[in-house]
């Protein structure tokens, strides 16, 4: 029996893919102009949607397709060219297909004149426009003459690749229907062996669609095949006498009608008898044979299967779980059974992995309607846009793709909309008229990244805020401590919307917030970069897969809930006895200084509403907590009893109390949330929130974890609303004190290479200072005079051991090896001699300088409880060549130059310091970005060299904040850094630097300052 | 004639028909759910799919005596086409009783208020009375 709907929708799905191929290749064609092996992709598309829709009787579809594969063929054989009218229509027509096929059971009804009428005006070569300005609609009977070409056409193609022509009739029920054929698979079966021509499905006696499934169907088609006669009906099973050779000499007309005639007179014929019964056998012969003919390397499945697969490759998961758990005592007692169990563990985790795959599906499925839409906004918006896709392949979960339309839709309207500027605004700026947007997705860190960027006018931060105040949505304290990064979140605030005025592309009412909302339900973030002129980069973070998350265990009076770590920061462990690291109180609200911020924390009991409780130290009984400040409560009871208990006991029960607090971050809102213990990180299964529990927020879904129980998964965002966080407004709380804790615990990290000469010191040197480090023997040092040298890259390198210039001892002893440290950044490259390497590390250190004071160190500091001697090269290298390192004073009769330096980290201070002081400036420090500028307010400044990482207000920052006031404006800013990247420079450059300088390379970095001071004097 | 599965709850002997009852699990362990509605106990696993366990005691209004260590629970068939799964926790489980339509009566009318819409009807049995309780209200919760 012929099932009629599901036969229908695998229609529907197969045409959906082959109009959405048509459009793809429609707008290539549009972009690349005559591509023939396009042109062939189009038509084939259309011919198949033609050819299946004519199983079905779909009159207009198999009109409308017909008269865009006339126009398609015409230009397959270059007997007409492309144009924009012709695209246009083609696009447009097509679109109307893709309606009717949506709506298959109403296509009947759709009006398709005006394209039929269209297509056959362009087929005869005119121009729409041309002949509709002076006549009628055209008689659309005309355009029978060149269909019949294409048939021709198609034929003599056929014949001349040595094809023969075949009449074939089959009956749809009777032939396909009990062999629950599918008309689709039929149609594919055809189009494997050879060409269908014409087709013709005789419906006339068929009132509805729904009466194909009773009715039977008479389906005749004309066909070109290699194949002989006989073959032709095991091919495609079906009786021999359903098969009609003819002459390929008869002309194409008599062969339309022929198909014409005969599927009407069948259909007259056998209307009355009843459908011969077929022999069984006869038919399971003829399948057996033809099985392998037709060769499928997909199949369909539908998505329920699929889904009902994952539930029970995770219930196998599960069960492997129990199954190891309950046999890890018999591993060893029973001979045998423990690589069988290794072997349903293997199996089993990759039957789960590839049952994931199933569901995954090329991120192209979305990004692949983009061209089409910028085609369409160009137009409307008046503006030109190149479209670049990135990455297309990149692969995610099914229900992924499938909600990211609508928010990726959202952005790249905006970035059409706001994002580009007009071209003749884009001409006016020296960009080229055409602004670029691009798609890119990549994989980065277990997530796939998708960047939505356009190389528009960028994201103007002030008129943000103006317009949050004029909308109320902050308030003017907020919006003047505000970050680039706090200012661009105000885009994400409901009802903000910063079109000026609404157009009909962008201003749908649908926010930003709306685009937030819903990435962050498939438990991703969004990221906003902005350069002002220059452009925007919108960053979506998905999950590879919704279905499965890595999230953390963790568990709260006793209960265990999910946390998804896409969110999780870090995790901080505060020890009631630990009295450095503390919660700390305002009012009632907890807080965590971290980094130099506060940070809000939460108790996941008081948001879920459990009862939280302790475990007192004197008893070690569990107590519920009746002040709500929990850890004084926790404390105060172990500070009590400290002394009284046994140490070891007191200790257990000091771990017991332990809070642990997860610091989340969503977007720019960071909060912590606290729980009393952390099971581990576990992939879960995300099932959806049953409807009864929907109310409550804190929760995304729900999971069956490892030991077969359900967890709730708990929604960060969900969190922060009932937990009314509240974080704007949270911004003016930064004290002054926090701002030295700030500098205390983000002080950069300095790579260090810790050395040993003769003696027993341990040296040390920033790696950032060295360019390679050579093992020598000791007979490659020769000695030329009092000298030393060695050879390196095929010149002679001269080389120095620091104990001669140092206060430390020099011990003669023959070594069997010693290394040299060739430097970086010096003009006059002298090496290291040194003994031993000791070890290289990563470390922010605290310099001391005062203990151990020579020319040549920087100072001491204990690294692993060794005094480490920072060595300043330069200062060494000055004591041995003064010739060639010591920079020429500037004269020290002009007024002594002041300059800034903006440099958080001590040891680059003092270095920076020195060499600016050594060649007669004066120097000013300032610790980080919002010193330097107060700094500025307060001195006259002659330049200013900062650094590009620093707490409270980087350097970037700060730059653009000088470039933004009007009385500093003008003042060179040097960036110094100690990270040399193209990249970096670039982002350094835009920010409104002069120059981008590597801090340690002070020769130049002089030589800079004096051309840039000596330029300032001349120009004011 | 039809198949009523009957059982204790609250004090009083309920009743639903059988071929709207999936299974009857003893010793479920079931995840409390903090913050959601009085009336649901929490959540399980029953072989991949997550049920909700629901205390009828309290959803029909009768206090929650019927939470005391029961740990057996009906589970219903999932409901038209819903994909969520409900059970809900017993104290006792009774017979299979084939009941005679005659002895079917609706509601009394001093039954009012919500109880009443969970109750499709009353059996007058020999020597109690069997309540029979509405599914379909049960799965719109409250």
């Amino acid at each position: 029996m012929l099932q009629n709907e599901e036969f229908i929708q695998e229609f529907v799905e197969e045409a959906m893919t082959h109009v959405e191929s048509v459009e793809a290749g429609l707008l290539k064609l549009d972009a690349e102009k005559s591509d023939l092996n396009e042109i062939n992709t189009i038509f084939r598309a259309i011919h198949s949607v033609k050819g299946t829709a004519g199983f079905f009787g779909l009159k207009k579809i198999v009109e409308l397709s017909h008269s865009m594969e006339n126009i398609l063929g015409e230009i397959r054989n270059s007997r007409m060219g492309i144009n924009r009218e012709i695209i246009d229509l083609l696009l447009a027509s097509n679109d109307c297909l893709k309606g009717m096929i949506e709506n298959v059971a109403n296509s009947e009804e759709t009006e398709i004149f005006e394209y039929i009428s269209k297509l056959s005006i362009l087929l005869k070569g005119e121009s729409i426009s041309k002949v509709q300005e002076n006549a009628a609609p055209q008689d659309i009977n005309k355009e029978k003459a060149p269909k019949k070409a294409v048939e021709a056409a198609m034929i003599q193609d056929g014949i001349k690749h040595g094809h023969k022509l075949f009449k074939v009739r089959i009956k749809m029920n009777e032939d396909l229907g009990t062999k629950e054929i599918s008309p689709v698979q039929f149609f594919k079966k055809i189009q494997s062996i050879g060409n269908i021509v014409e087709s013709n499905t005789d419906i006339s006696h068929i009132g509805t669609l729904d009466d194909v499934a009773d009715a039977e169907i008479y389906f005749t088609f004309l066909f070109t095949t290699v194949l002989e006669k006989a073959l032709l009906p095991i091919a495609l099973e079906i009786p021999e006498d359903h098969v009609e050779e003819l002459d390929p000499s008869t002309k194409a007309e008599d062969f339309l009608k022929i198909v014409a005639e005969a599927a009407a007179a069948e259909a007259a014929t056998e209307k009355v008898e009843p459908p011969a019964v077929k022999e069984e056998s006869e038919k399971e012969t003829a399948q057996a044979k033809t099985q392998n003919i037709v060769v499928e390397d997909s199949i369909r499945v539908h998505v329920s299967l699929l889904n009902n697969l994952l539930n029970l490759a995770s219930e196998m998961v599960l069960g492997r779980n129990q199954l190891l758990r309950a046999m890890e005592r018999h591993r060893k007692e029973i001979p045998g059974v423990d690589p069988i169990l290794q072997n349903i563990d293997r199996i089993t985790t990759e039957l789960q992995e590839k049952v994931m795959q199933t569901r995954m599906q090329p991120i192209a499925n979305v990004f692949n309607k983009f061209p089409r839409i910028i085609r369409d906004l160009s137009k409307k918006l008046g503006k030109e846009i190149q479209l670049e896709l990135q990455g297309t392949d990149v692969e995610l979960d099914k229900s992924i793709i499938e909600a990211l339309g609508d928010p990726l839709t959202h952005l790249v309207r905006n970035a059409a909309d706001h994002g580009l500027e007009t071209p003749e605004k884009r001409e006016k700026q020296g960009k080229p008229r055409i602004g670029i947007i691009l798609l890119k997705a990549y994989h980065e860190g277990g997530y796939v990244n998708i960047d939505v960027v356009d190389d528009g006018a960028g994201i103007n931060l002030e008129y943000i805020k103006k317009k949050a105040l004029e909308k109320e949505l902050v308030s003017k304290s907020d919006v003047a401590l505000m970050s680039e990064q706090e200012a661009l979140q105000l885009l994400f605030k409901p009802g903000f919307s910063t079109a000026e005025k609404i157009t009909d592309v962008s201003g749908r009412g649908v926010g930003m917030d709306v685009v937030r909302t819903n990435i962050e339900k498939l438990g991703g973030t969004i990221e906003i970069f902005t350069n002002l002129g220059e452009g925007t980069t919108f960053r979506l973070l998905l999950p590879l897969t919704l279905a499965i998350i890595p999230s953390l265990i963790v568990e709260v009076e006793k209960q265990k809930f999910a946390l998804p770590q896409v969110n999780l920061q870090e995790i901080v462990r505060i020890k009631p006895s630990d009295a450095s690291r503390k919660i700390e109180y305002i009012h009632n609200s907890e807080v965590l200084r971290l980094r130099g911020r506060l940070l809000p924390i939460v108790h996941l009991a008081d948001v879920l509403g459990l009862k939280r409780t302790y475990i007192d130290p004197e008893t070690g009984e569990r107590k519920e907590e009746k002040r709500k400040s929990l850890f004084d409560q926790r404390r105060q009871a172990f500070q009590e009893k400290d002394l009284e208990l046994d140490p070891l006991e007191c200790r257990r029960r000091d771990d017991a109390n332990i809070i642990r607090i997860l610091v989340l971050k969503i977007g720019s809102r960071k909060f912590g949330i606290a729980v009393d213990a952390i099971h581990g990180s576990e992939e879960i299964l995300v099932k959806p929130l049953p409807k009864f529990v929907k109310d409550c927020k804190c929760y995304s879904g729900v999971t069956i974890m490892g030991d077969g129980k359900t967890a709730m998964i708990l929604d960060p965002e969900g969190i922060i609303g009932k937990a009314n966080l509240k974080f704007v407004e949270e911004l003016d709380r930064k004290s002054e004190h926090e701002i030295s804790l700030a500098e205390e615990s983000m002080r950069e990290q300095q790579n260090l290479l810790l050395f040993k000469c003769s003696g027993p010191e341990t040296f040390a040197i920033d790696l950032s200072m060295v360019s390679r480090v050579e093992e020598i023997r000791p007979e490659a040092i020769e000695t030329i005079g009092d000298k030393e040298y060695i050879k390196f890259r095929g010149d002679s390198l001269r080389v120095i051991r620091p104990e001669d210039f140092l206060p430390v001892a020099r011990i003669s002893k023959q070594k069997e090896k010693y290394y040299v440290i060739i430097p970086k950044l010096v003009k006059h490259p002298i090496g290291i001699l040194i003994e031993n390497i000791v070890d290289t590390m990563q470390t922010s250190i605290k310099l001391n300088q005062e203990d151990i004071k020579h020319h040549g160190l920087i100072g001491s500091t204990i690294l692993n409880d060794t005094i480490v001697l920072l060595v300043n090269i330069y200062e060494i290298f000055e004591k041995v060549d003064p010739s060639h390192y010591t920079v020429e004073n500037i004269k020290k009769s002009t007024i002594k130059r002041k300059i800034l330096v903006a440099e958080d980290t001590p040891f680059f201070q003092r270095m920076e310091r020195g060499y600016l002081e050594s060649a007669g400036y004066h120097v000013l420090m300032a610790q980080n970005g919002k010193e330097a500028l107060q700094l500025l307010q307060e001195n006259e400044v002659d330049l200013v060299l900062s650094d590009i990482n620093m707490p409270i207000m980087d350097g970037l920052e700060l730059v653009k904040k000088i470039r933004e006031d009007k009385q500093l404006a003008s003042l060179p800013v040097i960036a110094v850094t100690s990270m040399t990247g193209d990249l970096q420079k670039k982002a350094g450059l835009e920010a409104g630097f002069d120059l981008y300088e590597f801090k340690l390379d002070r020769a130049r970095l002089i030589e800079q300052i004096e051309q840039m001071i000596e330029k300032r004097r001349e120009a004011g | 004639m039809a198949k009523v599965l009957t059982f204790h709850l609250c004090g009083s002997l309920f009743g639903l028909d059988i071929t709207l009852v999936k299974e009857i699990n003893r010793n479920v362990e079931y995840t409390p759910i903090p913050g959601a509605k009085p009336y649901i106990i929490g959540l399980f696993n029953m072989r991949g799919q997550v049920v909700t366990l629901f205390d009828l005691g309290i959803l029909m209004g009768y206090g929650n005596e019927s939470r005391q260590d029961s740990s057996s629970c009906i589970i219903l068939k999932a409901f038209r086409n819903d994909s969520d799964q409900i059970g809900f926790l017993i104290e006792k489980k009774g017979d299979v009783a084939d009941i005679d339509e005659e002895l079917f009566e609706p509601p009394p009318s001093n039954v009012g208020g919500i109880d009443s819409e969970f109750i499709s009807g009353v059996v007058k049995l020999k020597d109690e009375l069997l309540i029979i309780l509405n599914a379909d209200r049960i799965f719109e919760g409250s």
